[in-house]
């Protein structure tokens, strides 16, 4: 009977375990489904913000080059409407980045800054000022939408908060430098490695005169420091056939050596294949041949031209007629670069205060003569400044002097290398000196 | 068209011999019973469980297509969603590359260092072969920005150096495909119009212009 019985219910409790399974596996299928769906769509998005936000955090971390400043750049350099950078996009492109008052909305964070990397990338890490920063972290939250978790508790807005951040910083000193002004100043002590012997204060003007001879000593620009020589080392690239040598010299100095697919002209360098544009720290060099030194008071006409294109970095409404006749293709080059949007601040101000782009920061290599080679010891920083009279530096001077206040190595650098690529063995005892911007995290 | 016949003789049989084996099972029971009276009270409720089984049976027919299309819905989903990240990962690592790049020349794009870093991007360095099918480097394009130096904002760079000292250094650089991704979403039964993505990419630009 019993046997009977289990042999006549068996197939109804077939049926209905079925029909159980079904009620119970359609939600599962469909959750299953929802959970494929809205991860695919929550991993791309958080991609899209990470790409974003490491685009931000290295073009805000650009901007940390130690001046009051600083924030207020990093801050432009972010997309709208918080700064005035590029628009970027996430879920598939269709929504824009900071947008709010839709459906979709996103924040950009104002960056924050660290003194340190460790300090950037821990959870913990205290926040530094931005004016003496260098590592900055941008983070970005924005909600996605849901699809198929709104339909579960706790998503019934049917969107949901992703969030991505990126750090970024100035690496270590560069060895090897790239694009700077091609203008090899004297080191003022040779024992000195982290100042070379200027001011350590960062409050010095100092009267940046060019090479020359035999006496009479070269007279120092009203209100300066002290007189310190450069000479202008070669980077005369021969193979260009569109600009002449004094078209050569300007555009190096008004915006530093220009880039080129021909190899060094650097005859006495460790590393042949350095780039023309750039500068190996240890490395030996030499005088541009036409801008060689000559008796004090009468500086070379190429001098000049260089300090012409360096003029451009501060005026070009008051240019002297001299760049003009010196300079062979004067017309087209000087509209190509434009001047400082600080140009007008007082010489005594300290270099916190300076508000400007970038332009009348130079960074140029630290050489001295040792065992007759010159040789680059660093990189430095100058602030061109306007004379103790207000006006700017005359670019036709006969000594070839303009006035520069010694900033140490606040500004990353655009390019460079900072291992041992083309300077050997220099990054193991380099300790100061510019970095370029890196993505840390 | 003819995966699709494929797909649906598979469905057939399948179905099919799903009723067959029910049926023997039914069949095999009724055998082994004893008594007269009791087999014919099976061989009626071997009929209505039969009859039951069978809607069972046409109603999972009926809701096959429908599971079929949201599970490959949901496949074709990820498989665009995944199409579209690795496309933009592509262009974010020929971006990266090009931006710290020496010499690159703004003024005859795509130049030399472009094409390396397209090729950087499109190509799986493990095995040398491209990353997304019919995706080639003349697809891609590079644009440049360069900021305003008054107000900090991204706009069009100035090429009027082109042919003496070179296009300006641009601030910005944007990788895109101007003419799209042409993407096909595949269901069964269901053919559906391809339509295009364009991914794009934006880094600030670290490298050196001609």
């Amino acid at each position: 009977m019993a046997d009977h019985e289990q042999r006549r219910s068996a197939p109804q409790a077939r049926g209905s375990v079925s029909l159980q399974m079904l009620v119970v596996l359609v939600p599962v299928v469909f959750g299953m489904m929802g959970f494929a769906l809205d991860l695919g769509q929550l991993y791309l998005i958080r991609g899209e913000l990470n790409q974003a936000a490491i685009a931000m955090a290295v073009a805000a971390a650009a901007q940390l080059n130690g001046t009051g400043a600083a924030y207020a750049n990093a801050v432009n350099a972010l997309t709208p409407p918080v700064g005035a950078g590029p628009t970027f996009t996430y879920n598939f492109g269709e929504t824009t980045l900071g947008a709010t008052g839709g459906f979709l909305n996103s924040t950009v964070n104002p960056p924050a800054c660290f003194a340190d990397a460790a300090d950037a990338t821990s959870p913990t890490g205290v926040q530094a000022d931005c004016s003496t920063s260098q590592f900055l972290q941008v983070g970005i939250t924005a909600d996605a939408p849901l699809l198929f978790w709104s339909l579960l508790p706790g998503g019934q807005s049917r969107k949901t908060t992703v969030a991505a951040q990126a750090v970024a910083g100035v690496s270590a000193p560069l060895c090897t430098a790239c694009n700077i002004v091609p203008f090899g100043v004297e080191a003022l002590s040779l024992t000195d490695l982290v100042n070379f012997g200027f001011d350590p204060t960062f409050s010095t003007v100092y009267t940046l005169a060019y090479a020359c001879s035999s006496p009479p000593i070269v007279p120092p620009l009203g209100g300066t420091g002290a007189t310190v020589t450069y000479e202008i080392l070669n980077r005369y690239d021969t193979a260009n056939a569109l600009l002449p040598e004094t078209d050569q010299l300007y555009a190096d100095a008004a915006a530093g050596v220009q880039a080129t697919q021909d190899p060094t002209v650097n005859a006495c360098t460790g590393n042949a294949s350095t780039p023309l544009a750039c500068f190996n720290v240890g490395d030996c060099e030499q005088v541009w041949a036409s801008a060689a030194p000559a008796v004090c008071g009468s500086v070379q006409p190429a001098v000049t031209a260089a300090l012409c294109g360096l003029y451009a970095r501060v005026d070009n409404s008051q240019t002297p007629s001299t760049c003009a006749a010196d300079v062979t293709d004067f017309g087209a080059l000087s509209a190509t670069y434009v001047p400082d949007t600080d140009n007008q601040e007082a010489p005594t101000d300290p270099y916190s205060a300076y508000t400007g782009n970038g332009r009348r920061i130079i960074t140029v290599p630290i050489v001295a003569t040792i065992d007759g080679v010159l040789t680059i010891l660093g990189f430095r920083q100058f602030l061109i400044e306007l004379l103790n009279t207000g006006t700017f530096f005359n670019p036709a001077d006969s000594y070839g002097r303009f006035p520069a206040l010694y900033i140490g190595n606040p500004a990353p650098l655009q390019t460079g290398w900072f291992d041992a690529r083309y300077a050997s063995a220099c990054s193991a005892y380099l300790t100061t000196g510019p970095g370029k911007v890196v993505l840390i995290q | 068209m003819t995966a699709r016949s494929n797909v649906a003789h598979a469905l057939v049989r399948a179905v099919s011999r799903l009723f067959s084996t029910r049926f023997r099972t039914c069949g095999l029971v009724s055998k082994t019973g004893v008594g007269m009276s009791a087999d014919a009270a099976r061989t009626s409720a071997c009929a209505k469980s039969r009859r039951r089984r069978g809607n069972t049976i046409v109603e999972f027919a009926l809701l096959m297509p429908v599971l079929l299309l949201l599970t490959v819905g949901t496949i074709q989903f990820g498989k665009f969603t995944y199409l579209y990240y690795v496309i933009k990962k592509i262009e974010f690592a020929s971006a990266r590359y090009l931006s710290v790049q020496q010499a690159v020349d703004f003024c005859n794009l795509p130049d030399a260092l472009t094409a390396a870093a397209f090729t950087y991007g499109l190509t799986d360095s493990y095995t040398g072969n491209a990353i997304v099918a019919n995706l080639t480097a003349d697809q891609l394009q590079v644009n440049t920005f360069c900021i305003d130096p008054t107000t900090g904002a991204p706009g069009a760079c100035d090429t009027s150096g082109c042919g003496l000292i070179g296009a300006q250094r641009p601030d910005y650089i944007q990788i895109a495909i101007p003419a799209g991704y042409q993407v096909q979403i595949r269901l069964p039964y269901v053919t559906l119009p391809t339509f295009d993505i364009y991914p794009t990419v934006t880094v600030p630009f670290n490298g050196s212009a001609l």
